[in-house]
């Protein structure tokens, strides 16, 4: 790596900083605006207005905003993300315990996405304006249009209550029971996997088109270099950043629809969780698991920002 | 043709146009550049790329404001004037482009590309300004029917005309031309050279003529100003330039021009110049051509060698002109023998 | 002729778009021998660079059809199927383009690029291939070569890159270069830089090259001889010197006196009226004739390419024909 390289990653670390501050103060303020006193909801419905501002105080609803905030995030900072309203329970253990179904479904839709996208996109980029290349566009077209949990609903009716191939519903630890957990991710995670299939096959192919017509590839062909080599040697490595960018993006997105599929699918997720907190004003919760949700986000753009920096040589002009 | 006592039409004195660049640190484009354009006459600009011959040329029309010293336009400085006024002066003073599918609209059709400086200074009925332009179009050597087409359906060289047609409806009193020919094919070259010509005599225009085709700049120019890396290296008429050039850089110049001469008549020696152009951003101290001439000693990597008419009208920074022009120069067919 | 490197016999190229097909070179028929510069000069739009690319087998195969022989060291590079034509290029005969900083890969050292062409083709070890590309830096004149070879194109200026993409081209010492306006889009100083630089490669090496560009200063200072294309024609072929002195062809003639270096200064230049017709409105009979000051009658009779004593021409006026080149008359007298 380059004295250059170095630099540069520095420096985008340093750019995160102010995404994350903004993003916990987002996080932070939206819980303000929601209607209806916590204290109250969690004095229950009987409470003298004494008992009330006694729990005020004692979650510190009493101080002002701002060091609210500071308290907050220092304790967020340090692991504590306050207890549930309901339960009592730590947020951050009601998060990390189902945290890891949510994960399994999104790993296991990213990878499918990769793994179908990219052959996909790169046959249709070699085969341009032929029948494979305009089976390979409608296809996804059609990913990209079809709703996932409507395809997840789909899914469920052929090959779990039609076929009983697999699970209907539910989830299982992937660390006690290993089998049952791939067997109830995957009709979810083929119904998450389906836009980022699309979304992968079609930037690639767009991208490789771009990358097969330049000057270059054909000072490629001009040196007698055999055609595999000009496609997955120097085709690839040009198209890997696009790549990266599209496969950072497809995260997002797929992070974000498990709040639909995780529904469809009952899996006890992040994405369900949030949903049933925010209906019993669980604030602690709901704010929680978006605070993870989101370092993960940033975490994972940071990650292929950083690969980016390393991967382009061009970068450093 | 022209007295000495005529207040050139452009007068630049130490222009200096500076660009901030990543780090802090400060592009002298054009470094204390002086010169004066005389009414009438062809003035020539050669240079290769980074020697800021375009912002130069810039600068002298006021699309570019100098960071140090002040150009003015008929002894009277043009920044003084209010903003409506500027503009308004600015009419006078016309720019021709390299790419005339940049500087052409393309959804517009050829008439209103001609004629939307006129439709901007909206000083005349359009009925008039119409007429102007169709005229315009008629004396830049273009059939009146292609007024309704749009720029795709011309070629380069027709192109190229619509962009001098629509600068001359302004009646300017100066027009740059910034390769206004490098895109050209030869023939179309030739073409366009002689209708630049034409006009000239026609209208009384004086030419500013940015280029870094020697060829080109000694057919058309009076005077020719050698420029490297921001700083004009040597100013003269044409013939003294290609006769006697005084610096090294511009015998490089003269003699890496390949011409269409057979072996036998082609009697002089190429200098390659070696090593690469500096960047501009850090200039070698001294004289800035020192790294790549083939005369330099200890005293131009410390004196930055004075800006001095060597010999009558004929100005030269190097310390060493004299010497220079002495050496055995190669002959150029197209001169005056 | 026998003795020659490269033999280009009728070859014409054909576009294709849908079920249109369009002639974009007719007949193109010219040799070089073995080490020998010959130049192909022509405006744009008159088929050089597809001439080129089709020596080269780069065409697109579904987009083009190519008729006519190109046998080169006697074989038929026409005949040759994809494969075989692969194992040629970079190998036998390569080429050079315009734009050098779009025609290297930007994600790739150079050095990378060097040694790959060398293994694409020879049986060579990783380390030798490294070796023979630091060797061919050298040859093209870049300074620190060991260090260039991690070099990615951008980090380099446009005269190095240019020697770079030559240093590509010459790693399997080919028999034949081929290079399409290499020098057009550097700067003066630096064009000839690289007209020394390929010009002592060619002798060094006894290669052979197709020079293509539209500046005859060029050809006239690399060249030995000189190939005219107009309109996808060969119109005249010759000694360079011959050419310039007295043009058999009248857009030869014409090419030359449009130049503004060789024309009195200030003067008119005798430039040529109009412009390349296109495919659509090419005119029956010679295809210069719209734009020709010596046209008569009989130039609306198809034209063939004739033997004109030291050369070869194709304008059936060619002997009666006294024309201007690029001396002025009374020089020329």
């Amino acid at each position: 790596m380059t004295k250059r390289q170095i630099v540069l990653l520095a420096s985008r670390l340093v750019q995160v900083l102010p995404v994350v501050v903004l993003a916990t103060v987002v996080i932070f303020g939206l819980l303000q605006l929601v209607p209806g006193d916590p204290a109250a909801v969690i004095a229950g419905e009987y409470a003298t207005a004494e008992r009330i501002a006694e729990i005020r105080h004692q979650l510190g609803l009493d101080q002002p905003l701002w060091r609210q905030y500071l308290g907050w995030l220092f304790a967020a900072m340090h692991g504590d993300l306050s207890t549930s309203l309901i339960t009592g329970q730590p947020v951050v253990e009601e998060v990390l315990r189902r945290l890891p179904n949510t994960l399994l479904i999104v790993c296991g839709a990213l990878m499918l996405s990769i793994s179908v996208g990219v052959p996909l996109g790169l046959t249709a980029a070699t085969h341009v304006d032929s029948p494979v290349d305009r089976v390979v566009t409608t296809i996804a077209s059609l990913g990209v249009a079809v709703p996932n949990f409507w395809f997840g609903m789909i899914l469920v009716g052929f090959f779990a209550l039609g076929l009983g191939l697999f699970p209907t519903t539910g989830a299982a630890s992937l660390f006690q029971d290993p089998r049952a957990a791939v067997m109830h991710a995957a009709l979810p995670s083929v119904a998450l996997a389906m836009g980022g299939t699309a979304e992968i096959a079609r930037q690639l192919r767009s991208a490789m088109i771009e990358v097969l017509g330049s000057q270059y590839v054909r000072t490629l062909h001009a040196k007698g270099l055999p055609q595999s080599s000009i496609l997955w040697r120097h085709g690839l490595k040009n198209v890997s950043l696009t790549l990266l960018t599209v496969i950072g993006l497809v995260f997002n997105r797929t992070l974000g629809a498990t709040v639909a599929i995780e529904a469809v699918f009952a899996i006890p997720g992040t994405g369900t969780l949030v949903v049933t907190s925010a209906t019993n004003k669980d604030f602690p919760i709901v704010q929680g698991t978006v605070f993870v949700l989101v370092m993960i986000v940033i975490g994972c753009n940071l990650l292929i920002d950083l690969l980016c920096t390393v991967l382009d040589p061009r970068v450093d002009k | 043709m022209r007295t000495a006592t005529a207040v050139p039409i452009i007068t630049a004195h130490e222009v200096g146009i500076h660009f901030p660049v990543a780090g802090g640190r400060t592009l002298r484009a054009v470094d204390g550049v002086s010169l004066e354009v005389h009414r009438g006459e062809t003035f020539g600009v050669i240079g290769e790329s980074g020697s800021g011959k375009t912002t130069l040329g810039r600068a002298l029309v006021c699309l570019e404001r100098p960071a140090a010293g002040r150009v003015l336009h008929d002894g009277d400085d043009p920044y003084r004037l209010s903003a409506a006024a500027l503009r308004r002066h600015r009419r006078d003073f016309q720019v021709v482009f390299q790419d005339p599918n940049a500087a052409l609209d393309p959804r517009m059709t050829i008439l209103r590309s001609v004629r939307e400086p006129l439709d901007v200074a909206g000083e005349l009925p359009r009925a008039e300004r119409t007429r102007l332009a169709l005229e315009m179009i008629e004396r830049v050597g273009l059939n009146p029917e292609f007024a309704d087409r749009y720029p795709h359906e011309l070629s380069g060289g027709q192109k190229q005309r619509v962009c001098i047609a629509r600068v001359l409806t302004l009646r300017p009193a100066l027009i740059v031309c910034d390769e206004a020919v490098a895109a050209l094919d030869v023939s179309i070259q030739a073409d366009i050279l002689n209708l630049l010509a034409d006009l000239q005599r026609e209208f009384g225009l004086t030419y500013v003529f940015i280029t870094h085709n020697l060829g080109v700049v000694a057919h058309i120019s009076d005077r020719i100003a050698v420029m490297y890396l921001g700083k004009i290296v040597e100013l003269a008429a044409t013939e003294l330039i290609e006769a006697r050039p005084l610096h090294p850089y511009t015998r490089a110049l003269l003699s890496a021009e390949p011409v269409a001469l057979p072996s036998h008549m082609r009697s002089h020696q190429r200098i390659v110049l070696h090593g690469e152009l500096p960047s501009p951003v850090s200039p070698p101290s001294g004289c800035r051509f020192r790294t790549r001439c083939p005369m330099a000693v200890t005293r131009c990597m410390q004196d930055v060698p004075a800006w001095r008419e060597v010999e009558p009208e004929h100005f030269c920074a190097c310390h060493f002109a004299e010497d220079v022009g002495d050496a055995i120069v190669p002959q150029r067919p197209g001169g005056t023998p | 002729m026998t003795d020659a490197l490269l033999d280009v016999r009728d070859l014409s190229i054909h576009f294709r778009s849908g079920a249109r097909e369009v002639q974009v070179t007719r007949k193109v028929s010219f040799t070089i021998a073995p080490g020998e510069v010959v130049g192909l000069v022509g405006e744009s739009g008159c088929g050089k660079t597809v001439t080129g690319l089709a020596l080269m087998g780069l065409l697109p195969r579904g987009r083009s059809r190519v008729t006519g022989n190109i046998f080169l060291g006697g074989e038929d590079f026409a005949a040759m199927s994809p494969r075989q034509m692969r194992r040629v290029r970079g190998r036998r005969i390569s080429m050079i383009f315009q734009e050098p900083m779009s025609a290297l890969d930007p994600v790739f050292t150079i050095g990378e690029q060097i040694s790959e062409t060398l293994r694409a083709h020879r049986d060579v070890s990783v380390g030798e291939a490294r070796a023979r590309a630091i060797e061919a830096l050298t040859q093209v004149g870049i300074p620190e070569p060991e260090l260039r070879y991690d070099a990615y194109p951008h980090q380099l200026s446009g005269g190095m890159r240019q020697r770079a993409m030559i240093a590509i081209a010459l790693v399997c010492e080919p028999q034949l270069l081929i290079a399409d306006e290499p020098t057009t889009a550097l700067d003066v100083t630096v064009q000839a830089q690289i007209v020394e630089v390929l010009g002592g490669l060619c002798a060094r090496l006894g290669m052979a090259m197709l020079f293509i560009t539209h500046d005859l200063g060029l050809v006239a200072e690399t060249c030995s001889r000189l190939v005219t294309m107009y309109a996808g024609e060969v119109v005249e072929e010759g000694h360079i010197d011959d050419v310039l002195v007295r043009p058999r062809h009248p857009y030869s003639s014409g090419l030359l006196r449009s130049l503004p270096a060789l024309a009195q200064r200030k003067a008119t230049l005798p430039a040529i009226p109009g412009r390349v017709p296109t495919v659509a409105e090419m005119p029956a009979g010679c295809r210069f004739r719209p734009r020709c000051a010596h046209a008569r009658s009989v130039c609306e009779d198809p034209q063939s390419l004739v033997d004109s004593g030291n050369g070869h021409v194709r304008c059936c006026r060619q002997e009666e024909l006294v024309l201007p080149g690029a001396l002025r008359g009374e020089v020329a007298a």
